[in-house]
């Protein structure tokens, strides 16, 4: 049976009087899982992991965090789980090591030196270990907000928006360090980010949140599914007129979105080569195809109000 | 035990934290301005200064430059204060820190301890450089007369721990405003202008009991120099300054374990 490492029911939140930042939030992440938790900026991914964190309290609602709920069990759920929240956390007169001997220190871990090295090589920092970060640039300080999320071995590990800052390079290092954590150690990630193209590079499991709201939540393949299910597919050709017949007279539907270019639904990627066979065979010259439906136009359109 | 060991290792990190070099440029800078003024004074007076023969100069010398303190100690208590707590809000630390699994009190009573350190170790380089500075003096010149008397240690300990004592309370009002308000000059501005409010009505014997920011200038007024010996370990206005800082630590600490992070 799979076991859900973070459960919500109905959960809830607002900063002001006057707006609901959560509404009625209930997710559910998998043992295992790497999570990517989806939205656009202002959705509400910050504010729905300080929930979670027990740094904010939910105006309603139940949060569940291996098992225990969190209003009553917060520092055994907290001494289980490694957190980076939007930018890391640094003071800037304090080096590297001196950051994971505070965390350490607050996780209860007598780590030696040697041993808090070990997490700064993870993160390909450990030449660093002396700098102040003050002298660390943007991707150096979200690599060592890592380590220090990583010190005590937790089994759920929650990053917030983890790839802001970093460069192309660093980009695909997070996302090996995520991949190995999850598949090696078998520790949970739940990921938030605007970036789908990423979420979709890493995560097993999605969750889509709009001002507030989940609007959709399963596994990844599921969500690959329901974008292809209705495929826009544009065609750059001669003769368009003759075209629309021949593609209606098949069944599917068309229509003249631009001078040469015609616009024809899909429900299936399957029949995308039916049609241009078909208007191969009638000569008519095909300039460029053009799928204009992929995961981020599901994604867009969901997230568009 | 296990609350014992939570709450040192909240404070060897606060401890580590202080690693900061302004932080100790400004200590030693406090501890060494009265007790260098008062060496200079003492060099170029020297023919008003050197005490008649069968006076003990220590008395003389440590009061005045004890008396000198209120209006720079109470700056200093409020500057550390605001300082320290300042790191948390520029480094955006709580956040982090309130998602350890740490007790908020130890977090928040830990870096508390760790001002009043600060403070007591400024308080201490002082005593222990007007204690040097006596006896420079008269290696320089033996007609100063420090290295014949001893000085009056149990007096002097007496000013300096009720002094200290009368910053508690302060210094448990301002963690908690600056725990509040994350903008630096507010907790600052706002503990300027209540010392220099002490400062004024310190001689009021009507509003001084009540004053917190006065009680540290209040304090040193309660010496009768006619015959020290009667001042107290602890004078009235360090136990208000104690039960000032029991009562506003609490609330402070529930208010801000109350609050959310945002
Ligand atoms: N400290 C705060 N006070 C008031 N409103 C806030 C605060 N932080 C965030 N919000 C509001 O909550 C909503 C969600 O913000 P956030 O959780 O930070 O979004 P995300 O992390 O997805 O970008 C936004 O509308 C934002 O304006
Ligand atoms: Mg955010």
């Amino acid at each position: 049976m799979l076991v859900n490492i973070i459960e919500t029911h109905e959960l809830c939140y607002s900063y002001t009087a006057q707006k609901n930042e959560i509404k009625n939030l209930s997710l559910q992440v998998p043992k295992g899982s790497v999570f990517g938790f989806l939205g656009s900026n202002g959705s509400g991914k910050t504010t729905t992991i300080k929930l979670l964190l027990g740094l904010l309290k939910s105006s309603s609602g139940q949060i569940e965090i291996f098992k225990d709920d969190i209003k009553h069990h917060k520092l055994k759920i907290l001494d289980r789980t490694g957190s980076l929240i939007e930018s890391p956390s640094l003071y800037n007169h304090l080096n590297a090591l001196d950051h994971l001997k505070l965390v350490a220190r607050y996780k209860g871990k007598a780590y030696t030196n040697s041993k808090l090295e070990e997490f700064l090589e993870i993160v390909n920092l450990h030449r660093e270990k002396m700098k102040k970060t003050s002298a660390f640039s943007m991707g150096m300080k979200q690599r060592l907000g890592v380590a220090m999320a990583l010190i005590g071995n937790p089994e759920l590990l929650i990053l917030d928006e983890p790839i802001n800052g970093l460069d192309p390079v660093g980009i695909i290092e997070m996302r090996n360090l995520i991949k190995k954590l999850n598949s090696q150690l078998g520790v949970t990630v739940f990921i938030s980010s605007h970036i789908l193209s990423e979420i979709e590079k890493t995560c097993t499991h999605l969750g889509v949140i709009r001002s507030g709201e989940i609007l959709y939540q399963g596994t990844l393949a599921d969500f690959k599914n329901i974008s292809q299910q209705n495929i826009p597919v544009e065609f750059e050709i001669s003769e368009t007129e003759k075209a629309i017949a021949l593609v209606e007279k098949r069944g599917f539907s068309a229509k003249i979105s631009d001078t040469n270019t015609l616009l024809i639904n899909f429900n299936n990627k399957e029949h995308i080569s039916s049609v241009i066979d078909a208007l191969r065979q009638e000569n008519l010259h095909i300039y460029q195809i053009i799928n204009r439906k992929d995961m981020e136009s599901l994604f867009i359109e969901l997230t568009q109000q | 035990m296990k609350t014992v060991i939570l709450f040192w290792n909240a404070l060897l990190n606060e401890i580590l934290k202080t690693k900061n070099a302004y932080l100790f440029v400004i200590s030693l800078a406090v501890a060494f301005f009265i007790p260098a003024i008062y060496f200079v004074h003492y060099i170029i007076d020297y023919e008003r200064v050197i005490p008649k023969p069968g006076v003990n100069p220590w008395g003389k010398f440590f009061f005045s430059q004890f008396s000198m303190t209120p209006l720079l100690y109470s700056l200093f208590v409020i500057v550390v204060t605001s300082y320290l707590v300042q790191m948390e809000h520029k480094s955006s630390a709580l956040k982090m820190i309130f998602a350890m699994p740490m007790p908020k009190w130890a977090l928040y009573f830990s870096k508390q301890v760790v001002i009043l350190c600060v403070v007591f170790v400024t308080y201490l380089i002082f005593f222990g450089l007007i204690l040097c500075s006596g006896y420079l003096l008269s290696a320089i010149n033996a007609e100063y007369a420090f290295h014949l008397y001893k000085p009056d240690f149990k007096l002097m300990s007496k000013v300096f721990l009720s002094s200290f004592a009368t910053v508690f309370g302060v210094i448990a009002l301002q963690y908690w405003i600056s725990f509040k308000i994350k903008n630096f000059l507010i907790p600052l501005g706002i503990g300027l202008i209540m010392v220099i409010i002490g400062i004024i009505i310190f001689r009021s014997s009507r509003f001084a009991p009540f004053f917190l920011y006065g009680y540290n200038i209040s304090n040193l007024t309660a010496i009768n120099p006619a015959n020290p010996n009667t001042f107290e370990w602890l004078s009235s206005f360090s136990v208000y300054s104690l039960w000032y800082f029991l009562v506003i630590g609490i609330v402070g600490y529930f208010n801000v374990s109350k609050s959310a992070v945002k």
